[in-house]
Parts: structure tokens; sequence; C-alpha cells
């Protein structure tokens, strides 16, 4: 008889999940044959692009798999002023997305050092 | 993780999609075990660390959590055989 382990699921504790260039179901669909069941996701770069909507985006298309997904409210948008980015986040639009997702933020995502 | 195992959790970061369709944590933790690092300190960094540290309600096999678990053949080699969450295989 083959020996067979039984394991908690697996959680990605810091992903983008923009980086894979697909979105969060095919991200889920695409992680879950390796063990992965869960992700906490920093949403700040299509907040980068298109601001809250897009992290609402990602927010209710990772809703349509059982994957459980994380998403923290972004703390570096923009990233720095000295690029051409497509959108703001601040303490408004924070609170918002606290508000309506009932967020816990348990601390920053990705903080930029200021180095200029 | 040797000195801090409970302090540690493993994230991919910026995974791209053609790494994500060969791995993903399971290869990561694999390659650690392989690297002499304790398994179970490992294993806690992708399970326990993230879900007490955050406070998420992904199931730890604990008596009354939700079913999230998966299947593996070999503790060193990580083959995933099954991922269930919440009760249901992931297919």
């Amino acid at each position: 008889m083959e020996q067979i382990y039984i394991l908690p699921g697996f959680i990605d504790a810091h992903v983008h999940i923009e980086s894979s260039m697909i979105t969060p179901g095919s991200f889920a669909m695409a992680s879950v044959p390796h063990g992965t069941i869960g992700a906490v996701s920093d949403p700040h770069e299509i907040a980068n692009v298109i601001g809250i909507e897009g992290v609402k985006f990602m927010i209710e298309d990772g809703k349509k798999t059982p994957f459980r997904f994380y998403f923290g409210a972004p703390s570096c948008v923009p990233a720095t002023d000295m690029e051409s980015s497509g959108a703001r986040i601040g303490s408004k639009e924070i609170e918002a997305l606290l508000d309506k997702y009932g967020y816990k933020v348990s601390g920053r995502n990705d903080e930029f050092s200021r180095s200029y | 993780m040797q000195n801090t195992p409970i302090m540690i959790m493993l994230g991919s970061d910026d995974i791209h999609p053609e790494m994500l369709q060969k791995r993903h944590l399971e290869k990561l933790v694999a390659g650690l075990v392989e690297e002499g690092f304790d398994l179970f300190d490992v294993l806690r960094s992708v399970t326990i660390n993230p879900v007490l540290h955050y406070g998420l309600d992904a199931g730890l096999l604990r008596p009354g959590d939700p079913a999230d678990f998966i299947v593996v053949d070999d503790l060193r080699k990580m083959n995933v055989l099954e991922t269930w969450i919440n009760g249901a295989e992931s297919i």
C-alpha cells in the first residue's frame, strides 16, 4: 500500500496576482494543483493602474471561486510621485475599502523606501 | 528560519504564469526541506504562521476547522495528489 500524507493546504502569504498575468479566478485554478488553497494578495499593481475599481475587481473575481483570497488594502499607490501612474489611493479610499469589505488590515503590504 | 521559525511565512511575491504552471509553494517547501530545514518549520511557514498571523479563516486540520487540506505522496518530493477547499475537492 502506498503511503500518503494529509497536510493543511498551503497559503501564499504574499503575492501580487497581477504579476501572474491572469485573473484571480485563473490564479486559483492554476495554483490548486500545487496544493495552494489561499493567498494573501496585495493588489497594488492593479491599483496603480486603475485605482479602487481595480481592487474591487480583484476581490469580486476572487469570490467566484472557493479558493481563499485575502486582499490587502494597498499602501503604496502611487509607489512614487516620480512616475506617471493611473491612480492614487489615499486614506479616504482605504476607508471606503475597509468599510465595504470589512477588511482586517494587519499591517503594510509593500512599502517602498524613500531613497529619492 | 533556523533561529525564529515561528516568524517566517512563505510567499511568491511575483510569480509568472509559466512558472505557476509548473510549480508553486509545494516545490518551495520541498526545496527547503532538501536544503536541510526542519520539515515542520517549513510546513508551519505556509500553513499555521500565515493563518494565525493574519487571522485567516483557512483550515489547519484542527477539530471544527473547514476542510482545507492536501494529500501528498512523499514529504520530500511534495507531489500534490489532491487539494480540498472547504470540504470539496478542487479539480
